[in-house]
């Protein structure tokens, strides 16, 4: 069983008032997560969530209320520099000093995590990511894409054992983020380090996170594979087109005992019907003995964006 | 503190100086324009003088060694801040007190540089030496002057730290403050009654006093020298203090990370 690199345990944030008159601000209501050797973990909701601050407290920026963060065994607070030493961070909205190249950029970052042989991982690390030929341009004037690439390289300056990615293609073109999530399942695998993920995309959370906490109000809500989670929703929708007479098809669809509250028709010949999985076989097997005309089926089974929509209408409910 | 990481910011402020035209103007350009007007001013109204332009030049060397020390640790941190590298940097090893001490040392290099453009000039056009009052006199009221820039640029840095960016104008505002209270240009005795234990509370004061007295034929006033150093590392250690609480509540109540945003 792989060991767990951090351990988060109880993690309470209260921002306090900062102005006369204003309240304190519960941000994370004790929240327990582990993060094992190699693994991508996701950490979504919607805004409010709490992500932000946990990824802040993660990375010492910002002070729990209470609680524990460990890692590699050592609480944060108190083995920050060692810690810090072995982490690292990846952010479209963390960037690198502008008016600097970028391979003055990454000599900073060289020394300050104290790497052995500072140029020649960086030729090592801008040459995995494609940009060595960047690395004399200021950063201010490369791309977006160019940019989450040094960003790449910076976070990985430090060969850490954990680093953590807060919407690090964010405002990217598809095809740059399809490079960027290659190379960075290109980088767990052969490197074999263990990452929180963070994105408002989906699909990018689907294809890369092994295992996903679903953050709500400060709350854990759900935690799961990508499947997993959703499985937790019930909104498969089963597709029907028929030639038979729509009323007839309603009529059958009405005798059958299945959990359905969802029927809709999209056009004459069409029916959209939610549906759990088990019960798509017998509902065809059903119409079809009743006389009803199959022509085309489409199952759509829910997405991980379905299941983000679900808990956020829950969340804007309560 | 780690000296890897304050030699990484040091080199930081370096690299960026290359870079960075803005910085450039700021402190040399400003720096060089200032002792060629107050030169110019000095041979106009005290043409009768036998160094006519030592009193303001004394002043101005002085006074440009305090801001560029205070500016270098401010807008140092500042230029993270507009580059959204803020938290790049803060979640390495590196923590806030590197920081400044790398900034501080660019701030001497800097200072030096100018404060040696500036002996030159004063030298080549208003033929006038500061380093007349002797080199070690000179050295000494240059560490005076930069051990409390220091602690004005932490005090700028804790108020941002505190309030955000809105009041980053006082990383080139507040130290204008504490210009007409310190007897920079004229004796103390010049400021108005009311004023006079105001400008004594200033190490800037104390050290222009002894200044002054090398000029006008007299001896460093040692006692005053003592007191200028007791008062800058006396506001060095509470700015400090000071920027240490601050910088924990930063961390409670978000402002920290709320700045790399």
């Amino acid at each position: 069983m792989p060991k767990n690199l951090l351990e988060v345990k109880d993690l309470v944030k209260i921002y306090p008032p900062e102005k006369f008159g204003e309240k304190s601000y519960t941000a994370l209501q004790g929240i327990s997560f582990n993060l094992a050797e190699g693994e991508v973990l996701g950490l979504l909701g919607p805004n409010g969530a709490g992500k932000t601050t946990t990824i802040q407290m993660l990375l010492a920026l910002t002070t729990p209320t209470s609680g524990k963060i460990s890692y590699f065994g050592k609480d944060l607070n108190r083995n920050r520099e060692e810690v810090l030493k072995q982490v690292n961070f990846a952010s479209a909205y963390a960037e690198l000093q502008g008016k600097m190249t970028v391979r003055q950029n990454l000599t900073i970052y060289g020394h300050l995590y104290e790497v052995k042989n500072i140029k020649q991982k960086i030729e090592e690390l801008s040459a995995l990511l494609g940009i060595t030929d960047l690395l004399d341009k200021t950063f201010w004037k490369l791309s977006s894409g160019q940019q989450t690439r040094a960003i790449l390289v910076k976070s990985l300056i430090n060969d850490p054992r954990v680093l953590l990615m807060d919407e690090p293609t964010a405002s990217l073109d598809p095809d740059i983020v399809a490079q960027i999530l290659d190379l960075i399942r290109k980088l767990q695998t052969e490197r074999k380090i263990s990452i929180i993920y963070t994105s408002h995309n989906m699909e990018e959370v689907t294809r890369i996170c092994q295992r996903i906490i679903f953050l709500q109000a400060g709350k854990i809500v759900a935690e799961n594979t990508p499947l997993g989670l959703t499985k937790l929703i019930d909104n498969t929708r089963l597709v029907v087109t028929f030639s038979s007479d729509k009323g007839a098809v309603l009529e059958v669809l009405k005798e059958l005992e299945i959990a359905s509250k969802f029927i809709s028709f999209m056009s004459e010949n069409t029916v959209e019907i939610g549906i759990k999985e088990d019960q798509i076989a017998y509902t065809l097997g059903h119409l079809s003995s009743k006389g009803i005309k199959i022509t085309d089926v489409d199952i759509n089974k829910p997405t991980l964006e379905d299941v983000f929509l679900n808990f956020a209408k829950e969340s804007s409910k309560s | 503190m780690n000296l890897k990481r304050i030699y990484a910011s040091a080199l930081h402020s370096w690299y960026h100086l290359s870079h960075a035209m803005e910085t450039w103007i700021d402190l040399f350009w400003f720096s060089l324009i200032d002792i060629l007007i107050y030169g110019f001013i000095s041979l106009f109204i005290f043409k009768d003088l036998d160094q006519p332009a030592s009193f303001l030049l004394a002043g101005v060397i002085i006074w440009e060694v305090l801001r560029i020390g205070q500016y270098t640790i401010t807008v140092g941190m500042l230029w993270e801040i507009w580059s959204k590298s803020f938290s790049s940097l803060f979640i390495t090893p590196l923590n806030v007190w590197e920081f400044i001490a790398g900034q501080v040392i660019s701030g001497i290099l800097k200072s030096i540089v100018v404060a040696v453009a500036m002996i030159i000039i004063s030298a080549a056009l208003f033929n006038y030496n500061i380093l007349e009052l002797g080199v070690l006199n000179f050295s000494i009221y240059f560490i005076i002057a930069f051990i409390f820039s220091i602690s004005a640029g932490v005090l700028v840095m804790t108020l941002i730290f505190r309030f955000g960016t809105n009041i980053q104008s006082l990383a080139w505002g507040l130290i204008f403050l504490v210009q007409p209270v310190s007897a920079i240009f004229y004796p103390l005795e010049v400021l108005p009654q009311i004023i006079q234990p105001i400008a004594l509370l200033s190490p800037v004061t104390h050290i222009m006093q002894s200044v002054r007295s090398q000029l006008t034929g007299g001896n460093v006033l040692w006692e005053n020298v003592l007191i200028g150093l007791a008062l800058a590392v006396f506001y060095l250690a509470v700015s400090l203090f000071v920027a240490r609480g601050v910088l924990k509540r930063s961390k409670e109540t978000g402002t920290f990370a709320r700045m790399a945003n």
